[in-house]
């Protein structure tokens, strides 16, 4: 007898993955047991969204189907997505844009509640413009001011409060070890001078990639920060299947991104092993597992095909007791490049137009 | 000249005033075809004929009921005055009521947005419903558009028929602004594909967003008709002003007769 004899299906790479994803079938499959929740989370949760790329799906499935997940800064209505996102709205739970790592996710809710200020916060673009180096891309035609950068930021703040206040769950996407450090203060940021913008003195800001135990760190004060707001706080952590677009670490760009993906992978499980309100989504497993041959990313290898984030949500609805075929009562007429307009009363547009048939028949 | 007035519920009003339109304007032949907004909206071309398809049993009950006529061939018109679109005034209007423009000196406590990200928003919407009337109506020129009136004075005040985002934005030090980057966005959004445009005449307005209510339907008030009170539909003198306003900028002509005193 030994400890394997007595293990589900789940537990065998045969059974568990080889049979759950059958190599003919179109679309495929989500791996059943894969994701087992430590916790429910129900249409009613607060949620809020942030973190790496990969997170902008976790906030569109979660709105598009009901769920309560939270923006405050978005227009209501339901503009157009493409002009939304190219803005910044309706990605995430408030216009942060692309939080890539932990630390920097810290940094901001700490910057929120005074308890930090970020180094060199207005990078200027060369066509002359200013930008936020938090979030240098969600105006595109930039800022004519540096005060107008600021005006910005601390409105956003405030909303940023609002909405964690508001949340019961965080759901955080990690994506990137590497990132941008002003070393002597330790201000992160999300782009390296030069990509879009650079602060004044750039040569101030310089590369750096985080072990594990430094991710661990930023998770415990992400965590931490979250339970003294609220002490039922919790976070549901993913990682990001999104191979990096580029890699400063002189080395070549695909150990680069299994070095990142794993020490976030493996701070990401360890975490939440740890804390009993701390939970592991793995998204990543169901787009990057060898069964899928890759055919859950586009033809860049890197973005994530529709299909492959309606198998990761697909699973996340059906775990919490969602049924992932039932229609969906959002309608989002952005998606059709319509608009809603709940227009005039049409008992009174019918009434109108019967008095002015009167009164020209009269 | 045979002109067309064509349009939502909102065109009644011109409709109503078709007596003194004939006597201010001897010159013009003018014929309506009015649908409500919603069977408007369903309806289609079919060669040079505008209406509700033959599967619309309701659009096409109304329009003969309306209209007397299912459909209307636009080809022997010469100029058509297209009126009572909203040009997604329901989100836009929305929008600039609930946020601070960035660049204003404005502030309160609603979210701020940059003025480069209100106008690709509005101007994405309002430029997205014009397609979709372009769609039906294809590439002609005859056609100029006003857009429905804005809700009455009357509807800021709380009750029946409040009108809670054009009252909250009427009271904005930036309505005007807002409305600039609304109407502009019509205007350019019309023009790309080869129609004109005229706003509502602003001596109709009460402030910026906002139709006087001597332009009310007659007995529309809660007084008169309790909860069913409407602050959107005007009455004949609106119809004569705007038809005024489009005859004056569209085709030149002044009314031999003044527009009656409007009587609410």
């Amino acid at each position: 007898m030994s400890p394997y004899d007595s293990l589900p299906p789940r537990a065998f790479w045969r059974s568990g993955v080889v049979a759950e994803v059958p190599d003919s079938v179109e679309p495929l499959p989500a791996i059943q047991g894969l994701y087992l929740p430590k916790f429910a989370i129900t249409k009613d949760t607060a949620i809020m969204t942030a973190g790496s790329c990969f997170a902008q799906h976790v906030h569109r499935n979660l709105h598009e189907r009901d769920w309560a997940v939270l923006d405050f800064e978005s227009p209501r209505h339901n503009f157009r997505r493409d002009v939304m996102t190219r803005f910044g709205y309706g990605m995430y739970s408030a216009r942060y844009g692309n939080i890539y790592t932990a630390r920097q996710m810290v940094q901001l809710l700490h910057e929120a509640y005074g308890f930090e200020t970020p180094h060199a916060p207005v990078w200027q673009r060369p066509d002359g413009k200013y930008v936020d180096a938090q979030r240098p891309a969600i105006e595109p035609d930039g800022y004519d001011t540096p005060e107008l950068v600021g005006d910005a930021r601390a409105h956003h703040l405030r909303i940023l409060r609002k909405t964690f206040e508001s949340t019961e769950l965080l759901v955080f996407t990690l994506g990137l070890t590497e990132t941008w450090c002003h070393e002597a203060s330790g201000t992160v940021y999300p782009t390296a001078p030069g990509v879009i913008a650079a602060p004044d003195q750039p040569q101030e800001i310089s590369y750096r990639n985080d072990g594990h135990r430094a991710v661990m760190a930023d998770l415990r004060a992400l965590n931490d920060f979250g339970k003294s707001r609220n002490p039922h706080f919790k976070l549901l952590l993913t990682v990001s299947p999104v191979p990096l677009t580029a890699t400063a670490s002189g080395t070549h760009v695909l150990p680069a991104t299994t070095y990142s993906k794993s020490v976030l992978r493996a701070a990401a499980g360890e975490f939440a092993r740890t804390h009993d309100t701390v939970d592991y989504f793995p998204s990543f497993e169901v787009i990057t597992n060898a069964a899928t041959r890759g055919r859950f990313f586009e033809a860049n290898q890197r973005s994530v095909t529709n299909a492959g984030v309606k198998a990761a949500m697909n699973m996340f609805f059906q775990a919490h007791g969602e049924e992932v075929n039932a229609p969906q009562p959002r309608t989002s007429s952005s998606l059709t490049g319509g608009m809603t307009d709940d227009g005039d009363n049409a008992v009174q547009c019918e009434e109108v137009l019967l008095d002015a048939m009167n009164r020209s028949l009269t | 000249m045979k002109v067309l007035v064509l349009g939502t519920s909102h065109s009644a009003s011109v409709r109503m005033a078709s007596d003194w339109i004939k006597r201010a304007y001897p010159d013009l032949e003018v014929d309506y075809f009015s649908l409500p907004g919603a069977v408007h909206s369903r309806s289609l071309m079919i060669g040079s004929t505008f209406g509700p398809t033959p599967s619309d049993t309701y659009g096409c009950k109304m329009s003969q009921q309306w209209n007397g006529n299912l459909m209307i061939d636009l080809a022997p018109y010469a100029q058509i005055f297209h009126v009572g679109e909203r040009f997604a005034m329901g989100a836009v209007t929305r929008l600039m009521a609930d946020y601070d423009i960035l660049e204003y000196e404005e502030r309160s406590l609603r979210p701020v947005m940059s003025l480069s990200a209100a106008r690709a928003l509005i101007g994405t919407a309002v430029y997205d419903f014009v397609e979709a009337r372009h769609d039906v109506f294809d590439d002609d020129p005859r056609i100029t558009f006003m857009p429905a009136p804005y809700p009455l004075a009357r509807g800021a005040k709380r009750g029946p028929g409040f009108e809670s985002t054009m009252s909250r934005l009427n009271k904005r030090h930036t309505a005007a602004d807002w409305s600039q980057i609304y109407e502009h966005a019509m205007g350019t959004s019309l023009a790309d594909f080869g129609y004109r445009f005229i706003a509502q005449p602003n001596h109709t307005r009460q402030g910026i967003f906002a139709t006087k209510d001597i332009f009310a339907r007659p007995k529309s008030s809660v007084t008169d008709v309790g909860d069913k009170v409407d602050n959107r539909h005007t009455n004949a003198a609106y119809g004569q002003e705007i038809f005024a306003a489009y005859a004056q900028s569209q085709l030149g002509l002044a009314p031999l007769e003044p527009a009656s005193a409007p009587q609410s």
